[in-house]
């Protein structure tokens, strides 16, 4: 296979472009070039500035201040193409044989596939009623992404987000809009920035963010062009990331879930020293509210003053560094605040969420050139994103629209506690507050799920209880490039799934992502995904396979008008002319036409549209303060609420949930604080009891290597360039007699694993981590707390917990728990 | 001929090992130890002072090539055009001289096997005979690379052609010039020993550690990742060592 002689290009080799597509923040361009309907290779984009090692750089002109710079793959862009043809992969459609979890499937037709599945549909339908179906990972938001539901007549929706949960509440209490508000009403987030806006910034703060693991590309990139520019850079991290190392001036280590307790602390500087920007407080803060957190935090009311010296024992930050942060941080207007929503993550992740916001109002850095509404882990999107071609696919006026019955990752507790309301045991009332649904609607009782394209099984909280639950419900429905994938395990039918990077033609009729791809932190380009091979064996798009299941439900006509006739030969054709269509009709619209889109023809031969970013960048609420418009109406007093009224009703306002703010839908038992505090103890913090059990608070970031838990079979990113390990500092690594590499067992009362320990001072004493994505890959080692088998690799989710979280809003969606790990025999 | 070099801007290199399976995608080399173009992450110092330093090796192309020199096949020769150091494989008999003179470890094999033939870094002939630059240099995500001829490379970038780690440019001439990592700065202050006390309490809770030299006294082996090791016994060991934990 491999050879001396470089793959020398040859006369018949295609070039075509592509992007990755997948649930990536990054859209970068690949350039593959394809010989006999195989890839041969993969080169970065060459698009713009062909041949170029540093563009724009010598003198420092500022080519990124407009944004017209290749957008270079990372590893993942390249590591995919040899998952094509990789021999372990479903390529045909399959059925169980064994039991759920066994992994043992036998090939069967299309046909046998199709009709099983529009025959379950209409079963479970008929047995359990229209809120039997849920179709994950898009049923959040409020909606239901199962692609038929609109017209089948069942279905269920969900609210809450993968990524916003803990942040997206925050957003309507303080600034009275949330995340999905601005997507879905304004065509673009109303919070966000355009990726030049950190240029003018004075401080650039990534509290918990590591961009380098995460938007490895254009945002790295330009953070790192912002701090040659001389813009000071702090991370506020428990790990000394790679993000640290090049973009920090300064890192300053923290104990994960008390960044509340250091952000309280820089207020109490603030007010004591005559900090805060007091013509902002005055013009856009409610001050009863306001005046009743000041309160809090100088103790006035609790008789606690939440000072540097009260947080330091908390944080681990000494109080001077603290109090010279807050009085930096004061200083240095604009200061451009990028959070990440990992912090919203944990319990009571409403509270370092809102604090991070309350930073910002108090300094006057909320809607700002250079400022940012610290709201995401600097979701960046552009101008584009709300006038991308969209195909028009004709779909029927709905008949049916799924009610919000939970929140969106609380589906494994529906199908795990359903059986306990069916027998008595708890009261409707009981049910539906544990999943977020409110006391009077339905309660789902869910049988058929289908899970398309992110492994909910991995990738949700409490992964042995997402297990228990697809081991319950009538029927599952999985697609996967791989038998082994963790929900794939669990799959009555499993389908192959398309790599549509690659292999094409998922229009996007269904909640897919479409062959037009921007990104959701840069809205200056977006790239068509042209069809590079053909797929193997009888692997075919998620919208044909939708297309045809509407056909056996007599349902064509609703969902795919346009394609109810077409035949198999023809999908490519008609897809690509329906994409030339949109795209045609893009290019003439009036804000649009000026920019000068190349024909169709022209635009095939480098499918990449970019423009530059001229101009003052967008920043927070833009929008908003042009049009001369108040961009706090949706709170109850036009102002940034420190304070929510709502809240201060107390556990039943969640429960009953009087008040709908915005689309998040807080349900639930919880019993929040009105405004942000520091709450000691609780489960799965670094000050609960349990860790006298448990000591160690595990976090699961983003790995570089993987999205989600996409490619983390990969050979070619598993043994070149990555261990998957746990990270355990070097204290409590000697404590245990543990040295790298050694093999660890790592446990909880929910989840116990095995791997190889990665010893290292870049982490925070009595902590570990635990990359985020790694597979359940169970060995034959099976207990009672791990009936299908102990962890043989690394999938964090065994130790978050999904079922309870007591006492905050049943929204948020764990990354943290807490282990304990030992050293698991000698040598190895 | 017109010697040309490398550039590595280190400030600039989060270890993301992009150029490297860049290089492995463009070549068609297999998954495993044959490793044109190696990333080593490791760390230095002891919580919290501690720093992750990268380094980037492929093969530097010198001026000097101790690998050709140690040749008993004469099978590494200079190429007259751009200065590479190129190997002929089918002169190579695997003896594997030109692994143990080279300083970075350069020439890889694909397994321990003996008599297996030595590959290393092409410096992209191919590319460069299109007017293309190496494909490691035009992947690199944060552009912490250049390529070019020596002497435009020194004048751009400066010349320092060494690196704090890696072995001294005197013996073998590598073409390549650096940029290193930078000093970190104090934008506000912090007391290191202080912080350590406070990390190693958890009130009203047991402390996590019992004394400041669990965390700043690391023994020899504790810490797989704490020094730069480039030449490797086995293949097994050279992937060990080129592998992070970032994932």
């Amino acid at each position: 296979m491999s050879r001396d002689v470089p793959q020398d290009i040859q006369g018949n080799d295609v070039t075509r472009y592509t992007s990755c597509g997948f649930h990536c923040f990054d859209q970068c361009v690949l350039k593959v070039r394809v010989r006999d309907g195989r890839v041969v290779s993969v080169e970065p984009d060459d698009t713009i500035h062909p041949g170029t090692a540093r563009e724009g750089e010598h003198p420092v002109d500022g080519l990124s201040s407009t944004s017209m710079v290749q957008y270079r793959p990372c590893p993942k862009g390249y590591a995919m193409a040899h998952a094509l043809d990789d021999p372990r992969r479903v390529i045909y459609p399959m059925k169980r044989v064994g039991k759920r979890g066994e992994g043992r499937f036998e090939r069967i037709s299309w046909d046998e596939a199709l009709d099983t599945i529009a025959a379950k549909l209409v079963e479970v339908k008929e047995q359990f009623g229209p809120h039997s179906i849920l179709h994950q990972p898009y049923s959040y938001m409020g909606w239901c992404s199962f692609p038929l539901s609109r017209w089948f007549g069942a279905g269920v929706a969900a609210w809450g987000a993968h990524s916003a949960n803990g942040f997206q509440e925050p957003q309507n209490w303080v600034y009275g809009r949330d995340i999905a508000d601005g997507m879905i009403s304004l065509g673009h987030y109303a919070f966000t920035q355009d990726e030049t806006n950190i240029f003018n910034a004075k401080l650039i703060v990534l509290w918990g963010f590591n961009p380098v693991s995460l938007m490895s590309s254009r945002v790295s990139h330009n953070l790192l062009q912002a701090k040659e520019r001389g813009i000071p850079i702090i991370c506020i991290e428990p790990r000394y990331t790679p993000s640290v190392e090049v973009l920090a001036d300064q890192w300053i280590p923290i104990r994960p879930t008390t960044d509340v307790a250091m952000m309280i602390a820089m207020a109490n500087v603030w007010f004591k020293e005559d900090l805060c920007d007091k013509d902002f407080l005055e013009e856009w803060v409610e001050p009863e509210g306001l005046e009743k957190w000041k309160a809090y935090v100088l103790g006035t009311e609790d008789g606690v003053d939440k000072t540097p010296q009260w947080a330091e024992t908390l944080c681990g930050v000494p109080a001077e560094t603290i109090e010279g942060f807050a009085r930096l941080y004061a200083e240095s207007k604009p200061v451009n605040l990028n959070v990440s929503l990992s912090m919203g993550r944990q319990f009571f992740g409403e509270n370092p969420a809102r604090a991070s916001m309350y930073l910002q109002a108090l300094t006057g850095n909320t809607f700002i050139p250079g400022g940012t509404a610290a709201v995401e882990t600097g979701l960046w999107w552009g101008r584009l994103g709300g006038s991308l071609p969209w195909v028009d696919w004709q779909q029927k006026r709905r008949t049916y629209r799924a009610p919000v019955l939970m929140a969106m990752y609380k589906w494994p507790k529906a199908v795990d506690l359903r059986e306990k309301l069916d027998r008595g045991e708890i009261s409707k009332e009981e049910f539906n507050s544990s999943i977020g649904n409110k006391a009077d609607n339905p309660a789902p009782n869910i049988q058929l799920v289908i899970l398309e394209s992110n492994d909910h099984v991995n990738n949700l909280p409490s992964l042995n209880q997402t297990i228990r639950a697809m081991k319950k419900v009538a029927f599952t429905l999985v697609f996967a490039q791989y038998a082994d994938a963790p929900a794939a395990r669990y799959a009555d039918i499993l389908l192959p799934q398309i790599y549509s990077a690659y292999e094409g033609r998922n229009g996007g009729c269904g909640l897919h992502w479409p062959l037009f791809t921007t990104t959701l932190n840069l809205g200056s380009h977006f790239v068509y995904r042209q069809k590079c091979v053909e797929p193997p064996g009888e692997v075919k798009p998620n919208d044909w396979v939708w297309t045809q299941i509407a056909k056996r439900l007599g349902l064509v006509e609703m969902y795919n008008p346009r394609m109810a006739d077409t035949t198999d030969e023809d999908w490519d054709e008609t897809i690509e002319s329906l994409y030339r269509e949109a795209y045609e009709q893009w290019a003439r619209k009036k804000d649009i036409a000026p920019l000068g889109p190349p024909d169709w023809e022209a635009f095939q031969k480098r499918p990449v549209f970019r423009f530059p970013m001229e101009g003052e960048p967008y920043y927070p609420l833009k929008h908003k303060v042009e049009a001369g418009e108040n961009p706090f109406e949706g709170t109850g007093s036009g102002k940034i609420e420190f304070y929510s009224k709502a809240l201060a009703k107390g556990p039943e306002y969640l429960r009953h949930n009087e008040v709908p703010p915005g689309t998040g839908r807080c349900y639930g038992g919880g019993n929040l604080p009105p405004m942000a505090q520091m709450t000691r103890g609780g489960r799965d913090t670094f000050f609960s009891e349990d860790t006298k059990k448990y000591p160690l608070l595990m976090s699961s970031p983003h790995s570089y290597y993987r999205v989600h838990s996409w490619l983390d079979n990969n050979i070619w990113l598993r043994t070149d360039c990555y261990r998957h390990a746990v990270w355990m500092n070097v204290a409590d690594a000697k404590s245990r007699g543990v040295k790298d590499n050694d093999p660890v067992r790592v446990y909880s009362d929910i989840g116990e694993m095995v791997g190889p320990a990665y010893v290292t001072s870049r982490i925070v004493p009595g902590t570990v981590a635990i990359h985020h994505g790694g597979w359940y890959v169970p060995n034959k080692e099976r207990t009672e707390l791990m009936p299908d088998g102990i962890d043989n690799r690394g999938a964090p989710n065994l130790f978050t917990h999904g079922e309870e979280l007591p006492d905050t809003v049943v929204g948020t969606f764990p990354c943290k728990g807490l282990v304990q790990v030992e050293k698991l025999g000698d040598g190895e | 001929m017109t010697q040309h070099g490398f550039f590595f801007d280190q400030s600039r290199c989060t270890g993301c090992q992009t150029c490297s399976v860049a290089c492995k995608n463009y070549y068609a080399l297999p998954p495993g130890p044959l490793k044109y173009l190696r990333i080593y992450q490791y760390e230095k110092g002891s919580f919290p002072d501690v720093r992750l330093h990268t380094q980037w090796i492929p093969c530097y192309h010198c001026e000097k090539p101790v690998c050709a020199d140690a040749c008993p096949s004469e099978a590494i020769y200079k190429e007259p055009a751009y200065g590479a150091v190129l190997m002929d494989s089918e002169k190579c008999d695997g003896c594997r001289l030109c692994y143990d003179a080279c300083p970075y470890g350069a020439p890889v094999f694909e397994s321990d096997q003996p008599g297996v033939r030595a590959r290393k870094c092409t410096l992209c002939m191919d590319r460069l005979l299109r007017g293309e630059k190496p494909i490691c240099v035009i992947a690199c995500p944060l552009r912490a690379l250049d390529f070019g001829p020596l002497d435009e490379l020194t004048k751009i970038y400066g010349n320092e052609r060494d690196l704090e780690d890696l072995p001294s440019s005197k013996t073998t001439r590598p073409c390549v010039v650096f940029k290193a990592r930078r000093e970190k700065c104090r934008l506000v202050p912090y007391d290191s020993e202080k912080a350590l006390v406070l990390f190693m309490r958890r009130d009203p809770l047991p402390p996590l550690f019992s004394s400041l030299t669990d965390i700043t006294e690391i023994p020899e082996d504790l810490v797989g990742r704490n020094k730069l090791r480039i030449k490797h016994p086995s293949a097994e060991d050279l992937l060990r060592c080129t592998r992070n934990d970032e994932g």
